[in-house]
């Protein structure tokens, strides 16, 4: 019985000694798929000790993703065949998820004769969080949303990245439009492309003008030698041109001239430059009614607004609050070498009935400020700010479980009934429920 | 009351995030009443759990699963009772017997917390068996 086995070393002599001292998990299972050893790595990738993972179903102790449909072990055992480096996660007693990589193979004695299979796996959350330091924080799977509002985004996005098209991201602030813009650079012109990011509201009509193009020296007093500008460093890049609904009259008509000729000047040159550079335009104001109200150029206007990515806000995507707060902690816990766990079912309550103004950036404010509050455990009530804590007193209802779920189910009703025109019919059917049903949780929710 | 149980290959399956199958129980009178399996694989994440809500499932028994999923469950006002293994026959038996005790169906390392849900649980059980012995007391008293 495997249950007999000696659980406190998974074997006996030197290979045990190896075994015990590698830091990828391993573990051997016999024909009926029960563990038989499990190495210390093992023990500490899954939190799980090896008294009580011997004897047990490797499922019920593995728990990865792939265990039910895409087993590598099982996968062996049929054909005979290695697997080698599959990816994974795991979702350990917490809750949390573990990248991994898989490797599997099978287990023969002395004889030579099948006894079972044996796996490695390897913790590759170091890795990741290496790969996001050195990629400065930034990751594709920031993107990944589990909203209907996002669902747009996400599919163009990528084909957006296909194309050279200029491209204009509209949404308010916070919203992650920088993040967007990123995604497509990196899909499109590659990690190692430049990616160049001004914010043409910070700075100064002029300032602006030779931040962009750059200038010759003698250009102006103090300009001693030349500078070249954002178009420039983004040669065979990205620039992101980031609020540009504060950018002035004038220097849009200089925009316009490079997003039409793909040339410009640096300022006291005589001679044109080119640029090759993929022009991504953000606002976080309605464009088409600064044209109406002779604030934008409309030439510009239909120049940027080549492809239009409008990114929905944090109130209209409250589903994605759990995801986006356990990324923070997760990336928190990373920089700040902390160990919080999560956020306690009451603030994230809280979370999911608060209107999110400031969007995602609002969000991730509050989980750092309540990163220096709390050591460790979950983050609670006192640990947020008092701001969050006084509109919620204004509304004169405590958030409960009920107040969140009715929060999401009200957006994502008015979201769909926004989309269909209010068409009850065929909103009902996208959100997979009958008219009648429909008609009641709009007069229960009040919509 | 109304239960669902991820199954896979009659067992529980082991991570709820990537799990393609539900039993809906339905449990009245401390009764075993109906069962029926309800194919979730092709529905993303919210589409299961509302389609879990709009059936009227009030917990969940389900193997591991990742934090932000218990938490939307959560706010669902679907009870999860996570970290659970072993053949959904038992379980279920193992619920409607009479100490109704879930523990040995614990998965190995999993938390205390599972403790917690499964008393609530059992709470929920208990009031329905004693609220269908007191109508049988009413019934033997009217006679």
């Amino acid at each position: 019985m495997p249950s007999k086995l000696n659980s406190e070393l998974p074997c006996k002599g030197i290979n045990c000694t190896i075994l015990e001292n590698i830091s990828d998990g391993v573990f051997t299972v016999d024909h009926k798929w029960l563990i038989t050893s499990f190495n210390r790595a093992a023990e500490q990738i899954t939190g799980i000790p090896r008294k009580q993972a011997i004897g047990r179903p490797c499922w019920e102790v593995f728990h990865s993703s792939i265990c039910e449909s895409e087993c590598a072990l099982r996968h062996t055992m049929n054909t005979s065949r290695p697997v080698v480096g599959k990816t994974c996660y795991i979702v350990d007693a917490q809750g949390r998820r573990t990248p991994i990589s898989v490797s599997t193979a099978l287990l023969r004695n002395a004889q030579g004769k099948v006894i079972g299979g044996v796996e490695t796996f390897r913790d590759l959350s170091v890795l990741e969080g290496l790969r996001l330091k050195l990629k400065g924080g930034y990751d594709m799977g920031e993107l990944i949303s589990h909203s209907p509002a996002m669902k747009k985004v996400l599919e163009l996005t990528p084909a957006v990245a296909e194309t050279s098209s200029t491209v204009l991201i509209q949404g308010e602030t916070g919203t992650g439009k920088e993040l967007v813009a990123k995604a497509i650079h990196v899909l499109h012109r590659g990690r190692d492309a430049p990616f160049v990011a001004v914010n043409c509201a910070a700075l100064p009509d002029t300032l602006l003008e030779s931040e962009l193009f750059g200038y010759k020296a003698g250009a102006f007093t103090g300009a001693q030698k030349n500078k070249p500008g954002r178009f420039a460093q983004a040669k065979g890049g990205t620039l992101f041109l980031d609020e540009i609904g504060d950018m002035s009259l004038s220097l849009q008509t200089k925009l316009l001239r490079v997003l039409q000729e793909k040339c410009y000047e640096p300022l006291g040159a005589f001679q044109s430059e080119k640029t090759d550079a993929r022009i991504i335009a953000a606002t976080n104001k309605d464009l088409e009614q600064l044209v109406e109200l002779n604030a934008f150029r409309q030439d510009l206007f239909y120049r940027v607004n080549v492809v239009r990515i409008d990114l929905p806000p944090l109130r209209h995507r409250k589903e994605d609050i759990p995801f986006l707060a356990g990324q923070f902690v997760e990336r928190f816990n990373r920089l700040l070498n902390k160990k919080i766990v999560g956020v306690d079912g009451q603030v994230l309550s809280l979370f999911i009935a608060y209107d999110w103004p400031g969007n995602i950036r609002e969000l991730e404010n509050v989980i750092e400020r309540a990163f220096v509050l709390c050591r460790d455990g979950e983050i609670q009530r006192s640990h947020l700010p008092r701001e969050l804590l006084l509109k919620e007193q204004r509304t004169m209802e405590t958030p409960n479980l009920n107040t969140a779920k009715q929060a999401l189910e009200a957006g994502n009703i008015s979201r769909v009934l926004k989309q269909t025109q209010n068409n009850i019919s065929q909103a009902a059917k996208l959100l997979g429920m009958h008219r009648s049903t429909l008609y009641r949780k709009i007069k229960q929710l009040g919509l | 009351m109304k239960l669902a149980i991820c199954t896979w290959n009659e067992l529980v399956a082991p991570v709820f995030d990537v799990s393609e199958s539900v039993m809906i129980v339905n449990i009245s009178s401390g009764k075993l009443k109906t069962r029926k399996r309800e194919d979730i694989s092709g529905l993303d994440h919210l589409a299961r759990i509302r389609r879990l809500s709009d059936l009227g499932v009030k917990t969940l028994i389900c193997g591991a699963i990742s934090r932000p999923w218990h938490d939307i469950i959560t706010a669902w006002d679907i009870q999860v009772i996570s970290y659970v293994s072993g053949p959904v026959k038992q379980i279920l038996s193992a619920l409607l017997s009479d100490n109704m005790d879930l523990q040995k169906f614990r998965m190995p390392g999993c938390p205390h917390s599972i403790q917690t849900h499964n008393l609530e649980v059992i709470a929920r059980v208990a009031q329905a068996k004693q609220e269908k012995s007191n109508s049988v007391k009413k019934g033997t008293a009217r006679k």
